[in-house]
């Protein structure tokens, strides 16, 4: 975790100032309806379905166990005690009152968290991988560069007006975690013999009304000079990016329209005239931000524990849960501990204050005190001992966290839709709920094995339906709600978008779809072949004739 | 939905500023969470002399999105708004009914349930 | 119309300019001018004159290096904002700062907030155009809201990054 300094926390402290001037300016009726807006959008706080939303940031994903703790307070207090956890590594409150919006705020900034620049056409919440510092598959931890990145696109002076949300995503492994090919930066650590450490860079990647896999502009941008290019891809991206029309002011039509060498070509341009000024001072202030993260004091463990093996042994229940939910840690004798929120029928992300303190109190306990959200709605303790993880999955039990579906059909992507959101054209929730019920039998969802669903409730694609091995995208034909299914997609280092498989269903019917879909896999595929791998050998083909006939 | 034209069969909804509530101007023109409460227009020329006096609370920052939906009359007479996405707002998430107005009240003649979706 | 100084905070010695649209002959208007970018390219003897001040008025995505011709010679550039959420004009005037050296003065005309305030400070702007005194004020409170940046932009105050190693940039202390 990074901690906070003394400046750090007075841009908040001001910024949440700025924001109580303006909250009380238009409680009294000074600030019109036109201006506040600007305001609320750049502090995450929304107008939503039935109520004001307020977004608050997790850089990187990374949370203590007092910020997960004050989550849960600010969910009992303020809102109606549960909070939502989005595919952006951010948490939602979907009922907060305008007027107590400061107090939250202060709240938040008490435990060194905030809601700056969750809403708006700004920089957005830097991503990363969930499983940094843990696993074993990365170059480096890539969360100091997310905390250089995220105090230099915080508050802007020259990209706070952009044409349009600005995402970045940041990973230091191989394999991608953090859909790092759909986002407007996406950035990978790699090492170089000869040059070093850096960084590729990818641009103009993103779902959305007109979906685009990232292109590769940079092999290599020096760690040194990150700041330097990304300054250079956004002062490139402020000056040309589309602005008279919202649907096509993303970075990835500027990207598309010029193609991605003449644009990289602009980039590099600019980087040389920015290149000359920089001086040792991100290096010296990287080096400050890694030593501002607390390193886990890792014991020196056994990578086998008995005790562990004992309990797999005497406990299936439990056998069952390591060998779904754990994955390796970088650390012998440690895991890292995935948590579901996915638990069959319940929202998806979708967590109550309560879980969230007992959540926490594991974390504290047994996880150096660290928690993790991760991009696909789900929670991850990232240091357990495996001499603890037996007591790690009771409490987890007792929480109702300890559903043994990730990676599987029921985990499944879904954004808030017509439930919630007031661009939405259908419900999601429902149809999640629905499908994932559809797999409650154990025996039926092993047998499927790794299977991506997304869902989303418009063309915004919040919910990665693109991404999805299933996607799923809600529209709305004449007052009723419609779903469009597509296959094929990933979100993964094989990054992919998704194939339509042509007409629409209604809310029964996609349900069943999926159902139909899936059952095509299970007679096609070969030993071994997941989802993914099967529709990439035998193509759409045999899905589309079992979805609409060979007619 | 949103920023419709003054048509006959609307009534005008809007979102308290303090709370974010959904709300429904009533006949004198004040607010009322319920939608069955709601004037129901008969005309255009009356849609829009609703959305100019719903203006004025704007104006008064009382409420924010102030805009005309469609409605139709229940049998009882009273308002329902026509689209799926506007019963919902006037209710509260179909997956948490224990959320929303639908969870505050017990007396509105119908539910959710009862409309098709 | 006001006008403020972003960095002196009063309007005292800042020049009011008539603008010149395109049929207007220059030599009929006493005092400082403000031109557009078409009419001064095509129109450059304008800048013959050499006493008066000459303001150039740039929309916010004008390509700088069209200004840069005529920089030398001109006293103002007005950048215009035309939406609030318009913001090519920061990146114009940071360019115009730290590509071209132009040391004369950026004013910000057109749709622009108390919220961009700071922005335009830092950005490299040296005044504003404001419909009135009420909009002066809530700009000059809102210039004083933030005491720490984190980016190193064309500002006059130290960064949070500054502050914490101690240093210091030496185009600082002009
Ligand atoms: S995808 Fe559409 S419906 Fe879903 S959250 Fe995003 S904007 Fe709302």
């Amino acid at each position: 975790m990074y901690l906070y300094d003394e400046y750090d926390k007075s841009v908040v402290r001001q910024r949440i100032a700025d924001f109580r001037d303006a909250t009380e300016r238009r409680l009294s009726g000074v600030l019109s309806e036109e201006e506040f807006k600007l305001v609320r959008q750049m502090n995450g706080v929304y107008l939503q379905l039935h109520a004001y939303m307020l977004r608050v940031a997790i850089p990187y994903g990374s949370l203590n166990s007092r910020q997960l703790h004050r989550l849960a307070h600010i969910a009992r207090v303020y809102d109606k005690g549960y909070g939502h956890f989005t595919t952006r590594q951010n948490i939602q409150f979907n009922w907060p009152q305008l007027q107590q919006m400061p107090d939250i705020l202060e709240e938040l900034a008490g435990v060194d968290m905030h809601a700056i620049q969750t809403s708006g056409n700004v920089i957005r919440n830097i991503t990363a991988d969930h499983f940094a510092g843990a696993t074993a598959d990365e170059v480096d931890d890539p969360r100091p560069i997310a905390e250089l990145i995220r105090q230099w696109s915080t508050l802007h002076p020259e990209f706070s007006f952009l044409p349009r949300k600005f995402k970045i995503a940041v990973t230091a492994s191989a394999k991608d975690r953090t859909a790092v090919k759909f986002h407007d930066i996406g950035l990978v650590l790699h090492e170089d013999q000869t040059s070093g450490r850096g960084f590729k860079v990818y641009v103009g990647g993103g779902l959305g009304r007109t979906p685009f896999v990232g292109h590769k502009i940079r092999e290599f941008v020096p760690e040194a000079q990150l700041l330097a290019y990304i300054e250079a891809i956004l002062r490139t991206y402020n000056e040309l990016g589309r602005r008279d029309n919202a649907f096509k002011a993303r970075i990835k039509i500027l990207v598309h329209e010029m193609g991605a060498d003449a644009f990289g070509e602009l980039v590099e341009q600019e980087f040389s005239r920015i290149q000359p000024m920089v001086d040792d001072l991100p290096t010296k202030e990287l080096e400050r931000i890694r030593q501002r993260f607390i390193t886990p004091d890792f014991a020196d463990l056994s990578d086998t524990d008995l005790g562990l093996e004992r309990a797999k042994a005497e406990d299936p229940e439990f056998k069952r849960w390591v060998s779904r939910n754990c994955s390796t840690h970088k650390i012998p004798g440690y895991a890292i501990v995935g948590v579901s929120l996915k638990d069959h029928g319940a929202i998806p992300g979708d967590i109550t204050a309560e879980a969230m303190d007992q959540l926490a109190e594991l974390g504290k306990l047994y996880s150096h005190d660290e928690i993790r959200a991760t991009h696909e709605q789900n929670l991850v303790l990232p240091h357990v001992k495996k001499r603890d993880l037996y007591v790690v999955w009771r409490g987890l039990q007792a929480a109702g966290l300890a559903t043994t579906n990730l990676g599987q059909a029921s985990d499944i992507i879904s954004c808030p839709g017509l439930d919630y959101c007031v661009l939405a054209n259908a419900r999601s929730i429902p149809i999640a709920q629905a499908i994932a019920q559809r797999f409650a039998d154990r025996k039926r969802e092993d047998l499927v094995g790794a299977l991506k669903i997304r869902i989303s409730g418009c063309i915004n694609a919040c919910g990665h339906h693109h991404a999805g091995h299933i996607g799923i995208l809600g529209v709305d034909r004449k007052g009723e709600e419609m779903y469009q299914l597509s296959l094929g997609g990933s979100g993964a280092e094989d990054a992919a978008i998704s194939q339509s498989t042509g007409r629409g269903f209604d809310a029964d019917g996609i349900v069943d779809a999926v159902d139909t879909v899936v059952g095509i896999y299970l007679d096609h595929r070969h030993e071994g072949e997941n989802f993914l791998e099967a529709y990439r050998r035998i193509g759409p083909q045999p899905f589309k004739e079992a979805l609409y006939g060979t007619a | 939905m949103s920023n419709l034209k003054p048509q006959p069969s609307q009534i005008v909804t809007a979102n308290e500023i303090g709370t974010g509530a959904v709300v429904f101007m009533t006949a004198e023109g004040t607010w009322t969470f319920d939608v069955t409460a709601a004037c129901l227009s008969e005309t255009a020329a009356e849609s829009e002399a609703m959305l100019a006096l719903a203006q004025t609370s704007n104006n008064r920052s009382e409420v924010e999105l102030v805009c005309l939906i469609a409605a139709q009359r229940l049998p009882d007479g009273r308002p329902w708004p026509v689209h799926p996405r506007e019963v919902i707002r006037a209710l509260g998430p179909t997956v948490r009914h224990d959320l929303g107005y639908q969870a505050d009240i017990k007396n509105t003649s119908r539910t959710l349930t009862d409309v098709s979706l | 119309m006001e006008l403020l100084d972003l960095r002196r905070l009063s309007s005292a010695r800042l020049l009011s300019y008539s603008h010149v649209t395109a049929d207007d002959a220059v030599a009929d208007i006493t005092g400082p001018v403000l031109i557009d970018l078409d009419r001064l390219e095509g129109d450059p003897e304008v800048l013959d004159d050499q006493v008066r001040p000459i303001g150039l008025l740039a929309a916010g995505d004008a390509d700088s290096t069209r200004i840069v011709p005529f920089l030398s010679r001109l006293s103002l550039i007005a950048v215009q904002f035309p939406k609030f959420s318009d913001g090519r004009g920061f990146s114009l005037a940071y360019r115009l700062r730290r590509d071209h050296g132009f040391e004369g003065d950026i004013r910000a005309v057109g749709a622009v907030l108390g919220d961009h305030a700071d922005f335009l400070l830092r950005t490299g702007f040296s005044s504003v155009e404001l419909p009135n005194n009420a909009a002066v004020e809530t700009f000059k409170k809102r210039l004083d809201l933030y005491s720490i940046r984190y980016q190193d932009a064309h500002d006059l105050r130290p960064t949070a990054s500054e502050l914490r190693h101690g240093q210091s940039r030496g185009h600082l202390a002009s």
